[in-house]
C-alpha cells in the first residue's frame, strides 16, 4: 500500500464522499473557467496519487471524449452574436466555442473524479456506506460479490468434466456454443442449491432474529468531523459567493467577462482551498516519501 | 410493530422531504444544470425509496439470497461479454428474475447490477440512472409475468422493448448533462447516434431470453416449488 493510500485510509469513507462530492458538484453546476481549471487540476493530481495506472489507461479515451464534447456543441447551437463562420448555413459562433471548451472541461473533470472512485472505494469501504443506508442492501451486495468468483470457477469445472466425457465437439461452432449453454445450466442449478444451503445455515444461526449489525474498522475520528464541517463552510460559503458575485457565466447571446471582484475571487479562493488540499497534501507527501528514499 | 410504523413514516417523511428540499435547491441555487442536478437526484431517491422499502419489509433470508445469486449470474454475463459492446445477457437475467421472483427482486437486481458490475467497468453520474432504468426493465418484467412466461412472442416483444427503453433512458441522461436544458433537437440526434446500440442491446437481449426462456425458466421455477421461496 502506498504511502497515498495510507492517508486516504485514515479518514472515514463518510468524509471522502463528502470531498469527492462537493468539489466535484460545486465544478458541475458553476460555468466559470477558473472553477473548472481547479475542478480539473484537482481531480487529475487525485486520480494520480489514487491510482496511477489507470491515468495512462484513460488518458487517449478521456481527451478523445472531451474534444467530441467541444465539438459537439457549436455544432447543434447557433446562439451567440460573434459569428465565426457559417457550416451548411448554420452559423458557427465564438460563444458556442467557448461554452463547448468550458462545458467538455467540466464533463472532464466529472469524468476525472469519478474515475478514482474504484481506487478509493473499496470493498470494505463500500459496504460501510451502504450498510448505513440499508443493511439488507449490504448484505445482497457482499453476498454477489463472494458468489462471482465462485461461479466463475464451478463454471470452469463443470466445462472440464463435459469435455472430459466427451460430451460435445470442440470444433463445431454450433456444438460449442450448445455445449456452453449445457454447462451455464448446469452451473445455474448448482447455484441455486448452494445458495438455498446457505440460506438455510444463515437461518440456522439466527438471521432476522434481532436486528442486523456489520463490523467494519472506519471509524469516525475527530479528524474527520473537522474535516467536514470544514468542507461543509467552504462550500456554503462558495456558493453563496458564486451567488453574489455572480461567477456562474452567462455564455450567450454575448460571453459575459472574467467575473474578478472581491465576492467571486472569493468563491474561486474557497473552493480551490476545497478541492486542491487534500491532492496537494497528497502529492506532499509523496514527493517528501521519494526525497527519504533517495537519501537513504 | 410499532417501531417499524414509525420506521415506515419517517422514511416516507425523510423522501418527501428530501424530494421537496431537491426541487426547492436545485432551482434555487443551480441555475446552469438545473435539470441535470434534479434529475440525477430524483433517481438516486427513487432507489433509496426501493432500499428503504426492501429494508423494512420482513423478506425470508431464502428470497434474499436468490436476489444476490440473479444479480451474480448477470453481473458475470456483463463480465463474460465485456469484449463484446452493448452485446451482454444481463438484461436476459435481470427479466428473468423479475418474471420469476417478482417486481422488487427484478428492480433490485437490476439496480445492484448496474451498480455493482459499474466498480468494474467505470462508475459515474450515469451510475443512478444505469441503476433506475435497469431495475425498471427488471420491475416491468415482474409487473407482465404471466404473458412474458406463457408465450414466446411476448418474451420477444418485451427484449426488444427493454433494449429501446435502457437506450432512451440513458439518451435523456446524455442531453441534461451535456446541455443545461432538455433540447428535443439534440435528443433525437443522441437517439440517431445511438441506434445501432440500441438495435444491438435489442438483437442481444431477444438472443439470450430466448436462450436462457426454457433452460433457466425451468431451473427457477424448480427452486421456487422445491423451496416455496
Amino acid at each position: 500500500m502506498s504511502e497515498n493510500q495510507r492517508l486516504l485510509m485514515r479518514l472515514h469513507p463518510v468524509t471522502i464522499l463528502c470531498y469527492i462530492s462537493v468539489s466535484m458538484g460545486i465544478a458541475m453546476f458553476c460555468m466559470n473557467p477558473v472553477m473548472q481549471g481547479c475542478s480539473l487540476l484537482g481531480a487529475g493530481i487525485f486520480l494520480w496519487m489514487v491510482s496511477e495506472h489507470i491515468v495512462w489507461q484513460r488518458i487517449p479515451v478521456f481527451l478523445c471524449f472531451c474534444l467530441v464534447m467541444a465539438a459537439v456543441n457549436p455544432l447543434f447551437y447557433h446562439n451567440g452574436v460573434t459569428v465565426l463562420f457559417y457550416l451548411n448555413g448554420n452559423r458557427i459562433t465564438l460563444e458556442a466555442v467557448r461554452y463547448g471548451l468550458c462545458m467538455s472541461s467540466m464533463l472532464g473533470s466529472v469524468f476525472l473524479w469519478c474515475l478514482s472512485l474504484p481506487g478509493i472505494f473499496t470493498g470494505d469501504r463500500v459496504q460501510c456506506l451502504l450498510g448505513a443506508v440499508s443493511p439488507k442492501a449490504a448484505l445482497v451486495c457482499s453476498m454477489t460479490l463472494r458468489f462471482l468468483p465462485m461461479y466463475v470457477r464451478q463454471m470452469e469445472k463443470t466445462k472440464e468434466q463435459q469435455r472430459l466425457l466427451g460430451l460435445y465437439r470442440e470444433n463445431a461452432l454450433l456444438d460449442r456454443l450448445k455445449g456452453n449453454l449445457k454447462v451455464f445450466a448446469a452451473a445455474t442449478t448448482w447455484a441455486f442449491e448452494h445458495s438455498m444451503h446457505t440460506a438455510d445455515s444463515m437461518q440456522a444461526r439466527g438471521y432476522g432474529t434481532c436486528r442486523r449489525t456489520q463490523y467494519h474498522r472506519q471509524r469516525f475520528k475527530r479528524t474527520d468531523a473537522a474535516l467536514c464541517t470544514a468542507i461543509a463552510v467552504l462550500a456554503v460559503t462558495t456558493v453563496i459567493f458564486i451567488k453574489r458575485g455572480k461567477a456562474a457565466m452567462q455564455f450567450y447571446p454575448i460571453t459575459d467577462a472574467l467575473p474578478l471582484g472581491t465576492e467571486s475571487m472569493t468563491a474561486y479562493v474557497c473552493y480551490a482551498v476545497i478541492c486542491l488540499s487534500l491532492p496537494f497534501l497528497m502529492a506532499a507527501a509523496r514527493i517528501k516519501n521519494h526525497a527519504a528514499g533517495r537519501n537513504r | 410493530m410499532g417501531q417499524t410504523a414509525v420506521k415506515k413514516r419517517s422514511s416516507i417523511w425523510f423522501l418527501f422531504i428530501g424530494s421537496v428540499l431537491l426541487l426547492v435547491l436545485g432551482s434555487v441555487v443551480f441555475q446552469e444544470k438545473r435539470y441535470a442536478w434534479i434529475s440525477f437526484g430524483i433517481a438516486v431517491l427513487a432507489c433509496l425509496a426501493i432500499l428503504y422499502s426492501f429494508d423494512r419489509r420482513n423478506t425470508h433470508i431464502r428470497r434474499i439470497v436468490l436476489i444476490s445469486v440473479m444479480t451474480a449470474l448477470s453481473v458475470s454475463g456483463r463480465f463474460l461479454f465485456a469484449a463484446v459492446p452493448a452485446f451482454k445477457p444481463m438484461t436476459a437475467v435481470i427479466v428473468m428474475a423479475g418474471m420469476y421472483f417478482g417486481a422488487e427482486a427484478g428492480f433490485l437486481c437490476g439496480a445492484f447490477t448496474a451498480l455493482l458490475s459499474n466498480f468494474y467497468f467505470g462508475q459515474g453520474p450515469w451510475t443512478p440512472f444505469q441503476m433506475v432504468s435497469f431495475g425498471l426493465i427488471g420491475m416491468l418484467a415482474g409487473i407482465c409475468h404471466k404473458p412474458l412466461k406463457r408465450s414466446r412472442i411476448a418474451l420477444v416483444l418485451y427484449a426488444v422493448f427493454a433494449g429501446a427503453f435502457y437506450s432512451v433512458i440513458m439518451d435523456v441522461w446524455t442531453v441534461l448533462w451535456s446541455q443545461s436544458s432538455f433540447e428535443p433537437k439534440l435528443y433525437a440526434a443522441a437517439l440517431l447516434a445511438a441506434a445501432p446500440f440500441t438495435i444491438l442491446y435489442s438483437v442481444s437481449n431477444v438472443i439470450f431470453l430466448l436462450l436462457m426462456w426454457r433452460p433457466l425458466g425451468v431451473r427457477l421455477e424448480r427452486v421456487i416449488t422445491k423451496y416455496n421461496v
